[in-house]
């Protein structure tokens, strides 16, 4: 060693880098510590199975967090169950108590719902419910299904028994009006396994709905009841068909509200939760007695049978009827029950019901004190009269198939029933005593008006086919009907005695006691001489709207004419006055005549059935209620009202039937007949005035025939020689007449317009009538008749001057004849032709000259021309 | 043939750049780049021991801790490496499973084993196999970063695996504990000077001046 050999001195203390090995060890035990520090408690839950378990795979879940995990599946010893070892978060610790309960969640897919969706996906797992108290333990079994949720949900949480739980499963779904309001937790037997008891949350904000008195029924599954008179099917929502469901009613919502853990009954159905007054009634031991059957009182269904039990000597039946509180009344002491067997025969099928529906149970009011348990009668009671009600006597001809018991039927509800009937003393009628209820005594009016009800009413017209039966019960039963026609008269209470009448029709007088339309119609009343296809019921058209109808056809009492009454309806009276005509409008009318062909009816319908028709031309004064009108036998007679005249003319000249009668050239009336009298020398004409002319009814009117004239100047009506000869008139001014005498010549001296003035000649010379009269050759005029004088010496012209000339005749005018041809010849003049016209030539005629200055001339004037 | 290192020959051998230099004092530097001249690696024993000892440590939470947490469609779990190869031979996966296994448990054990080895031969003064050893040696620096292929497959897979719940890739603190020990061996072989193996031998030989 040397003096400058380093001094090598030792360090004391270890290198820097001994730190980092420190530094990782302490790193490693932390990191090591920390994950072993997140390793939980190591417990033992025990499964019937494996399935759907794996080691450190399947995971305990409480609440969707993971609390655990399976380590390590091992099998037991005696290879009977499986024990899986579960790694718990150290949380868990304090609720790993011998409450906690471990169950396997698999996927679950039904209708209902789907639980567990997630473990599709991540296979099974195991849901924890810690207990929250007990004593510690780390060995557990698992449960079979899911325990019920906690209940410590807000919400109310109630138990339900019922008999069986009928598909009502955990998961139900509870319903209120099909809104989903909670659900079944659970369901187990009672501890004394007679009843089920299912636990049931409401949710919270539906508990409102739950009171003490609410009645849950199970809904679920389709119920089908078949009756014979009618099948029930009762379908809840597809859920609760499948998984069951449960619905409920509260009758009383003041109800004081239910509270929790609350226990309430489940009904079977929603027929058996309607409440009702349970009534104890014992029968005789072999009554064929079913549970469901109806109770019924007087025909209406008050109840049903809730149940039946044998009583342990064989001896009663007892049952337990469930009465609907409405009829609460009918339980009384001396209520009567009996079972109405159906019984089927041929004379009898008055319990035709009965046999649809079976046997049931029927009631019969008593009046004591309000009692709930029965003894019911071995046979059905004989009927007796109502206690209390309106006996009323009904007499008819025919008892038809009305029997005791036949109801009393109004608005087809039966108000009462048939009691007794009997044959009068005479043995001419049935006296049908029946008693109407007490309650509906008051419809039974002194006018009501009964007719039997029984069997069908068939009425076939043209209206169609009205089939009418009051109801099926009727339809065998019999019955009787009634009805209360508007009041017109004060209610006598005191009648008692009604006639029966067949049947509706009959009752209501055709209807018109009952149709509406007849309440403020007008009445009228029509005159006829035969009633022809009219019946009640026929319509009355105007403008062939139906405004009315014939409500009935009466025979007058001396038998030569029919009187028909008639409503008009309220919204057409005004149509109707003096004036109106009316007209049978049934048939077919064919009107022939040279102008026109025409045929009418008023309708098809008038056509078959019949109709009256009217028609109103002129305004004229309103008509009171029940006025007698005129009915004419069609249209045109009624429109001609014809006035019947009698005229007797000479014979000789030939008239016919339907030949016209014409007043200045217009029809005024026709021939109706043609008789002929006094051996041959007369004709009695009967001729009917039309309305137009009714004045012609006169004294001092004239009738004339008038035949077709053939002249050399012309034809004189020449309509004639096609129509036949017609009868001219001319009207008188006396008192009304009907019988005059005629003649076969017009008259005359007529008192045409104009002037009328009277020329005397010695002859006639070629003057006829029609004449023309001239005036500076200007026809003013024309002679309308010829006569000789008295003692024959001359010929008296009558001339009728036209009234816009009459001012050119003077008293002092000259009239000459005209007529022919004038011929002057002289030896220095030649010879001279004077003619006014052709006309003249041939027809002759008359011309006149008047002076300047004169007066005129009057009507009546007489001319002279000495020289014809 | 004899057997001679550079010190019997009174050079040093920079460390940086490699440039012999004779020997002085001790407070020599390097006359090329100026780093501070050693004869041999100063502390090389002791640290190598150290961080031996710390990649030891690290050893145990790096297997013993999920290094990953694949999950699929809600489901997975953490899983340790050792997890991780027995899941590839679940799925018949023989050859990626054995690639795991040696690349994450099997070399970083040799590697330690190696350098305990190499340690216990230079304290101790072993001398034999001295050629083997080196060769070990060789091998183990060589092998080292393989080990880094987890730490890769982890932080690739947890950075490109992020669907949501379709699947989802977490790393986990075994794969830092993991990527701990792993440096720390490197670290370790690194700090180890394989001339101490030949300094004994010499030492016998009695070359050294």
């Amino acid at each position: 060693m040397s003096d400058h050999d380093p001094v090598i001195t030792r360090r004391h203390l270890p290198s820097a880098i001994w730190f980092l090995p420190l530094l990782a060890a302490i790193i490693a035990g932390w990191l090591v510590y920390k994950n072993y520090d997140g390793k939980g408690i190591l417990i033992e839950v025990i499964f019937d199975s494996a399935a759907g378990l794996e080691a450190n795979k399947t995971k305990v879940f409480y609440r969707g967090l993971p609390t655990g995990v399976v380590k390590e599946l091992k099998v037991d010893n005696d290879l009977r169950r499986v024990r899986a070892l579960i790694e718990m978060v150290p949380q868990t610790e304090k609720s790993l108590t011998d409450q906690a309960q471990f169950w396997l969640v698999k996927p679950q897919v039904s209708l209902s719902g789907v639980r567990g969706l997630e473990t599709l996906l991540s296979g099974s797992y195991i849901s924890f419910q810690p207990g929250d108290k007990g004593l510690h333990k780390r060995s557990f079994e698992a449960l079979d299904q899911p325990p019920p949720p906690i209940k410590n949900a807000s919400g109310l949480y109630i138990t339900l028994t019922a008999d069986n739980a009928r598909s009502v499963y955990q998961g139900a779904k509870v319903y209120f009006r099909d809104i989903e309001v909670g659900e079944v937790l659970s369901h187990a037997l009672a501890t004394d396994g007679k009843k089920v008891l299912i636990e049931t949350y409401i949710e919270p904000r539906f508990t409102y709905l739950i009171k003490e008195n609410t009645r849950f029924w199970n809904a679920s599954g389709i119920k089908v009841k078949a009756d014979l008179p009618k099948i029930d099917i009762q379908i809840g929502s597809l859920a609760s068909i499948i998984a069951g469901g449960i619905h409920f009613s509260t009758p009383d919502e003041t109800a004081p509200p239910a509270s929790n853990s609350q226990i309430l009954p489940l009904y079977d159905d929603y027929e058996a939760a309607q409440d009702g007054i349970e009534v104890q009634l014992r029968f005789p031991g072999a009554t064929e007695l079913r549970e469901g059957a109806s109770v019924l009182s007087r025909g209406i269904q008050i109840g049903r049978v809730k149940q039946v039990t044998l009583t342990d000597d064989f001896k009663y039946l007892d049952s337990i009827l469930l009465i609907d509180p409405r009829a609460q009344d009918l339980l009384k002491e001396g209520s009567r029950f009996w079972l109405q067997k159906p019984e089927l025969s041929l004379e009898n099928l008055d319990q035709l019901g009965t046999l649809l529906r079976g046997s049931h149970i029927e009631l019969e009011p008593g009046q004591g004190s309000a009692q709930r348990s029965f003894t019911a009668l071995q046979i059905a009671p004989i009927k007796r009269q109502l206690s209390q009600g309106k006996a009323i006597e009904l007499r008819t001809d025919q008892l038809g198939s009305i029997t005791k018991g036949s109801p009393v039927l109004y608005r087809q509800l039966p108000v009462g029933e048939v009691i007794n009937y009997e044959l009068d003393a005479k043995g001419e009628q049935v006296i049908i005593y029946a008693a109407i209820e007490q309650r509906y005594s008051h419809l039974v009016k002194s006018n009501s008006r009964f007719w039997n009800a029984s069997g069908i009413d068939l009425t076939a017209n043209i209206d169609g086919i009205e089939l009418r039966t009051e109801s099926a019960a009727t339809l065998f039963r019999g019955g009787i009907a009634f009805f209360n026609p508007p009041e017109t008269k004060k209610a006598t209470t005191k009648v008692t005695v009604y006639s029966l009448y067949s049947d509706y029709h009959q009752a209501s007088q055709q209807g018109a006691l009952t149709d509406q339309r007849f309440q403020n119609a007008l009445k009228i009343r029509l005159h006829s001489l035969e009633s022809g296809s009219l019946k009640a019921g026929d319509p009355i058209l105007y403008k062939q709207i139906t405004v009315g109808e014939i409500a009935q056809t009466v025979l007058n009492k001396d038998g030569k004419g029919v009187t028909l009454y008639a409503f008009i309806d309220p919204a057409y009276t005004h149509l109707i006055n003096e004036g109106s005509r009316f007209w049978n409008a049934s048939g077919i009318k064919a009107d022939f005549s040279l102008q026109q062909l025409s045929i009418r009816s008023e309708s098809l319908k008038t056509l078959i059935s019949g109709g009256i028709a009217f028609d109103t031309d002129y305004p004229g004064a309103g008509i009171k209620p029940n006025h007698m009108f005129t009915l004419y036998q069609d249209r045109i007679t009624s429109q001609q009202q014809p006035l019947g005249i009698q005229v007797i003319f000479p014979a000789g000249k030939n008239i016919q039937p339907n030949s016209d009668v014409r007043y200045k050239g217009q029809t005024v009336g026709k021939v109706v007949n043609v008789a002929v009298i006094h051996d041959g020398e007369a004709l009695r004409v009967n001729i009917d005035l039309f309305r137009d002319g009714h004045f012609l009814a006169r004294k001092n009117s004239r009738f004339w025939v008038v035949a077709p004239t053939i002249r050399l100047s012309g034809i004189e009506h020449p309509e004639g020689l096609l129509t036949g000869n017609y009868i001219e008139a001319l009207s008188g001014d006396g008192p009304a007449t009907f019988a005059f005498s005629g003649s076969h010549k017009a008259p005359i001296f007529q008192n045409k317009n104009g002037l009328n003035l009277i020329i005397r000649t010695p002859t006639l010379g070629s003057l006829f009538k029609g004449s023309p009269i001239f005036y500076r050759q200007v026809p003013v005029g024309a002679v309308t008749g010829y006569d000789l004088t008295n003692n024959g010496e001359n010929v008296e012209i009558y001339v009728n001057i036209q009234p816009e000339y009459a001012l050119f005749v003077r008293s002092n005018s000259q009239f000459r004849n005209v007529s022919g041809v004038k011929m002057d010849i002289s030896l220095f003049g030649g010879v001279k032709v004077n003619a006014d016209s052709l006309e003249t030539m041939i027809g002759g005629g008359l011309s006149f000259t008047s002076p300047a200055d004169s007066t005129p001339a009057q009507s009546g004037d007489t001319f002279n021309i000495d020289e014809m | 043939m004899k057997q001679h290192s550079a010190l019997t020959q009174g050079i040093i051998l920079c460390h940086c750049c490699k440039k012999p230099a004779p020997i002085q004092d001790d407070k020599t530097t390097c006359p090329r780049c100026g780093t501070r001249l050693h004869r041999r690696k100063p502390h090389s024993i002791a640290y190598t021991w150290a961080l031996l000892l710390a990649s030891m440590i690290m050893l145990l939470p790096a297997n013993l801790l999920p290094i990953m947490t694949f999950r699929s469609l809600g489901q997975g779990d953490p899983a340790t490496i050792m997890q991780g190869v027995m899941q590839l031979l679940d799925h018949g996966l023989l050859g990626i499973a054995f690639v795991v296994l040696a690349a994450s448990i099997i070399i970083p054990i040799l590697k330690i084993v190696g350098l305990i080895i190499l340690l216990l031969t230079v304290q101790l003064g072993w001398t034999t196999n001295m050629r083997q050893k080196m060769l070990m040696y060789h091998f183990v620096e060589w092998i080292g970063r393989w080990s880094m292929l987890d730490i890769f497959v982890v932080a690739i897979l947890a950075a490109i695996v992020q669907l949501g719940n379709l699947a989802s890739v977490t790393g986990n603190t075994g794969a830092t504990a993991f990527a701990a020990a792993v440096i720390f061996t490197m670290l370790a072989a690194n700090c180890f000077d394989t001339r101490l193996i030949w300094d004994k031998h010499l030492e016998q030989l009695e070359v050294f001046p």
